[in-house]
């Protein structure tokens, strides 16, 4: 039984190759790259898995795309058939950083170089690690929730903050920017709350309790960006919309209409799509035989009603991977 | 046999010292004892507890892990494991990961982590045979199951423990308990000390301190002081007593000796203590100075010494009376013996001696006495003896008296000198027996006051002989003085000199008289004239001198000779002596000139009559043995005293002037001196008177 399943599992790159790369090139044929997403269903891991389908594309890489549907076993079990299959390269989007030690020590023992695209790992032993600027994109949030605040002379309220897990290098980076933005204006925190499971519950019940807990609070930041329903249906439902400021991390498509419209100060959107062109390009050079950078840090996009129409070119590829749009 | 005593008392091991070093001993050997102790039990603590270690950590481990081996969680196992072995410190540990291993395609999936001697871990997932190698050296081992939540097996973890941690610990065991005794030994070391020191140890160094503050002769001078405690207050109170005992010991032993040594030096007697059976000898100082000497001079000192200097004759002497003493014949040794002195000469000593110990075998061993200087003995008695022989043998009298003059002994010679026997004079009174009547009181002070003051009288002493007579001596009385001058006896020493006395007054006789005739001569007459004149000048009496020369003596001695010129003048002598008074003198002064003295006169004239009788009896015949021849004589007279006054010889001239007057006025006649013309009319009378 389980081996059937693991057939299955190793015959779902296959079934992703022949899904993102109809045409492969001539070139490609001969190096073949994996990817190892943790959940392709997740849109940010799709489109950072388009563009490095889009990178692997255009230097004629052969791409395979292993999901793991946030499964350390079904990670693992990539990394196995990626090697086993003898790819050129591992592009890395690891379920944990944790789990990352274990792909990497399984890909350095077969003699693969491996490029992390986000995440990260708790180890060392890879070729290059591509990530967003964290701190650099909340101190921006920060400051652009502030000037919202005086704008409408909160000053002296609080801010609320729902937290993706502060063991994770890219949650204490967006914490420290954002909070060092907040403490140089003078504004003070209500609470932070971890989120764990990522549900639109938990993300409601933080909301809830930090809006009960601090009759001062002016505004509730998302470090995530999937579950912002529930900070919203938090606020309408005490009464305080229109009193409290929503802000957000990362980017949904709606978030574009909410910007304008006003219900969502600002977003910082990081830019998956370029986040996987760039890994590809890391690991095509490493492959070159060139040097590569061993951390490569990308912006992350302030994104706010005053430059949410100038900066939407770039939102509409590197953000939401769609490159072919203006 | 006595044990030797170290000389020095800082030889002996100090009490404290070697109480501390055993009490610091005993604590020492107990806490090591206790280490042992602790060792062993340490080491079967620590084994069991390194096994129990290892259980626990492989009942944790493979709780904690299976979760993650659920989860492919592979470095959160791999970092839980490495966090527990830094922990834990086990040797090794071996994960065996079935869920990993189907993954891989394997048994299992193995993690290992190995820890070298530098405290490191190391990564191992395959067994080689380095790793089997260090794995074997293991000191303990176990294993455990991973169990899943529906039971199923998902691996097995195995924990090795090394010894190394067993030594580690054991040497930090052996370490803490090593310094632990030495601390505790140290400080439970310093408190004894300190305990025994303040109540013991203080007061014995106290004890101490004053038994080392001691005299000469080692006697403490301090009484140990009181002390808190019972036993070392009796202590302090017996040792006190003791030296109470011994000082008044000593004080009493010190008066003793004193006195000893007082009643030697007094007596100035050398002592000796002879060890009869070893010739080991002591002396003491005087000892030596008897032979003039000191100690030091005599090194080495043993009884060769007094064999060296003892004379060889008395020595054989002494050896005999010794013999006789160690054979129980004589109670004492006594032997007058002599040693010769440094100087040279032989001094006399009293030897004596008694034995005072014996030995088993009943020969002497131990033999003290003295020496006696009885060398000015010796010679006072050779003195006496030599002096014994004098007073028998000499021909003086002697006479030894008391000093009260009570005679003790008298010689043969004074018995024969004096006709008195010895024993009718002994015990009588020297003066009774010896003093003459002739002799004054004061010349009896003379004597004594010489002999008080030279210790001598000598001079002549005329004896009265038992039959009355009166011995001419010449004697002798010399005073025998104590050494403290006082006088013990008298000796008188005479010699008879009767004969010398006769000469004496033989040769006398013949200085002062006229050999012819028997009258005095011209010096005798010079004698009795002065001793006239002054007696004369002392009386207030006359004095006539007459100064007479016979006529014609000259034709008789020129026709008879001599001999008949002698045989009248002897007549004629004997005729003025027979005229004159006993008071008056008629001296021949040479031929036939003669002078008359005529003392005691009560005026001139008063000599008229005797003058009268000389001229008769001188101018009457004389019969000679052959014939009868006729003579007349001439007389000149002078007096004394005279204005102004005149001495012997101007009175004798002026005698001899008036007689030449009267040869001049026809001789036969008298004829006084009288003023310028030297002759007085009136003194003619006389003449006168003859004619």
């Amino acid at each position: 039984m389980k081996h059937s399943l693991v057939r299955v599992f190793r015959a779902l790159p296959v079934v992703l190759i022949l899904m993102l790369n109809p045409a492969p090139d001539a070139a490609a044929q001969e190096r073949t790259l994996a990817y190892l997403v943790p959940d392709i269903r997740i849109p940010f891991w799709d489109i950072m898995a388009r563009g490095i389908h889009q990178k692997a594309n255009e230097l004629g890489y052969e791409l395979s795309v292993h999901s793991a549907d946030n499964l350390a076993r079904r990670e693992l079990e990539a990394t196995v058939a990626a090697i086993d299959s003898g790819v050129d390269g591992i592009i890395l989007s690891p379920t944990q950083s944790a789990a990352a030690v274990t792909v990497l020590k399984l890909a350095e023992q077969a003699g693969i170089p491996v490029v992390i695209s986000d995440i990260g790992a708790k180890s060392d032993n890879y070729v290059s690690y591509i990530e967003s600027d964290n701190d650099q994109g909340a101190y921006d949030l920060g400051e652009l929730l502030v000037a919202a605040l005086d704008e409408k002379g909160w000053m002296d309220g609080t801010v609320g903050i729902v937290a993706i897990p502060q063991k994770r290098a890219n949650g204490k980076a967006r914490t420290e920017g954002f909070m060092r933005a907040l403490e140089e204006h003078g504004v003070s925190t209500a609470g932070i709350y971890q989120q764990a499971d990522f549900s639109y519950h938990e993300t409601y019940e933080f909301s809830r309790r930090l809006i009960q807990d601090n009759p001062q609070l002016r505004a509730i930041w998302l470090q995530g960006s999937n579950r912002y329903r529930g900070a919203l249906d938090a606020i309408w439902e005490s009464g305080k919309t229109g009193q409290i400021l929503l802000i957000c991390f990362d980017a949904e498509p709606e978030f574009l209409a909410m910007i304008r419209s006003g219900d969502l100060v600002a977003a910082g959107m990081q830019q998956p799509f370029l986040m996987g062109e760039t890994a590809v390009e890391a690991m095509h050079r490493h492959l070159s035989g060139a040097s590569v950078e061993k951390f490569q840090r990308l912006p992350v996009l302030p994104v706010h009603r005053g430059n949410l129409e100038q900066l939407l070119p770039t939102i509409q590829r590197n953000v939401l991977g769609n490159p072919s749009q203006p | 046999m006595m044990k030797q005593v170290a000389a020095n008392t800082s030889d002996y091991p100090s009490l404290l010292g070697r109480t501390t070093f055993l009490v610091v001993a005993v604590i020492a050997g107990v806490f090591l004892l206790h280490a042992v102790y602790v060792y062993s039990t340490a080491r079967a603590e620590i084994t069991a507890g390194i096994e129990q270690d290892v259980h626990e950590t492989l009942e944790r481990l493979s709780r904690s892990i299976a979760p993650f081996i659920e989860a492919y969680s592979v470095h959160e196992y791999e970092s839980l494991i490495a966090t527990e072995m830094a922990l834990k410190q086990h040797f090794a540990v071996e994960l065996e990961d079935y869920e990993m291993g189907r993954i891989l395609g394997q048994p299992y999936y193995l993690y290992g982590q190995l820890r070298h001697q530098n405290g490191q871990y190391s990564l191992f997932q395959e067994r080689t045979p380095p790793v089997q190698n260090e794995l074997a050296q293991a000191f303990y081992q176990a294993s455990a199951p991973i169990v899943g939540g529906n039971e199923e097996l998902l691996g097995k973890i195995r924990i090795y423990a090394s010894d190394d941690l067993l030594v580690a610990k054991l040497e930090r065991v052996v370490l803490e308990e090593l310094l632990t005794v030495l601390a505790l030994a140290l400080t439970l070391s310093a408190l004894l000390g300190t305990v025994l020191h303040r109540s013991v140890f203080r007061s014995i160094v106290a004890i101490d301190d004053a038994l080392r503050n001691k005299d000469a002769e080692g006697i403490p001078l301090q009484p140990v002081p009181p002390f808190q405690y019972r036993e070392l207050a009796v202590l302090s109170e017996g040792i006190n007593t003791m030296l109470d005992s011994i000082k008044a010991s000593r004080e009493q032993l010190k008066l003793e000796r004193s006195r000893l040594e007082n009643i030697i030096s007094g007596t100035r007697s050398g002592t000796w203590a002879w060890n009869v059976q070893t010739g080991e000898t002591v002396y003491n100082k005087r000892w030596a100075e008897i032979a003039g000497y000191t100690l030091d001079e005599l090194k080495p000192i043993s009884i060769d010494t007094w064999m060296n200097l003892a004379h060889p004759d008395d020595l054989q002497r002494s050896a005999d009376l010794l013999e006789r003493h160690f054979r129980g014949e004589l109670a004492y040794y006594e032997c007058e013996a002599r040693m010769r002195h440094k100087d040279g000469h032989w001094v006399w000593v009293l030897d004596r001696g008694q034995v005072q110990s014996w030995d088993d075998q009943g020969q002497p061993l131990l033999m003290y006495g003295t020496h006696q200087d009885i060398t000015e003995r010796k010679r006072a008695e050779a003195s006496l003896s030599m002096a014994a022989g004098v007073f028998r043998h000499a021909r003086e009298g002697i006479v030894l008296t008391s000093a009260q003059g009570r005679i003790l002994d008298v010689n043969a010679a004074f018995s024969a000198l004096t006709g008195y026997a010895r024993e009718h004079v002994l015990e009588q009174y020297y003066e009774d027996i010896l003093a003459s009547d002739q002799y004054s009181r004061d010349f009896r002070h003379q004597v004594l006051a010489s002999l008080d003051a030279k210790g001598v009288w000598s001079g002549e002493y005329w004896i009265r002989c038992q039959n009355g007579s009166l011995l001419p001596s010449l004697m002798t009385i010399a005073a025998v003085r104590s050494r403290e001058g006082e006088v013990e006896h008298y000796v008188t020493l005479f010699a008879d000199i009767s004969h010398l006395k006769q000469t004496e007054e033989q040769l006398r006789h013949i200085a002062h008289y006229d050999p012819l005739t028997g009258l005095p001569n011209r010096l005798l007459l010079g004698e009795r004239l002065q001793h006239a004149v002054a007696s004369t000048r002392r009386h207030g009496d006359v004095l006539a001198v007459v100064f007479l020369d016979l006529d014609g003596f000259k034709a008789v001695n020129d026709t008879y000779g001599h001999a008949t010129g002698d045989e009248l003048l002897v007549t004629l002598a004997r005729r003025m002596k027979g005229i004159l008074r006993e008071c008056d003198t008629v001296a021949r002064l040479g031929g036939d000139e003669f002078v008359v003295l005529l003392p005691e006169l009560s005026s001139g004239p008063d000599c008229k009559i005797i003058l009268s009788r000389l001229l008769s009896a001188l101018s009457e015949p004389v019969k000679l043995l052959e014939r009868t021849v006729q003579v007349s004589a001439s007389l000149g007279v002078s007096f004394y005293p005279q204005v102004p006054d005149i001495d012997a010889e101007v009175l004798l001239r002026q005698a001899d002037i008036a007689m030449y007057q009267a040869k001049q006025r026809g001789k036969n006649q008298v004829r006084f001196f009288n003023g310028l013309d030297h002759t007085d009319d009136a003194m003619a009378v006389p003449a006168g008177d003859q004619e």
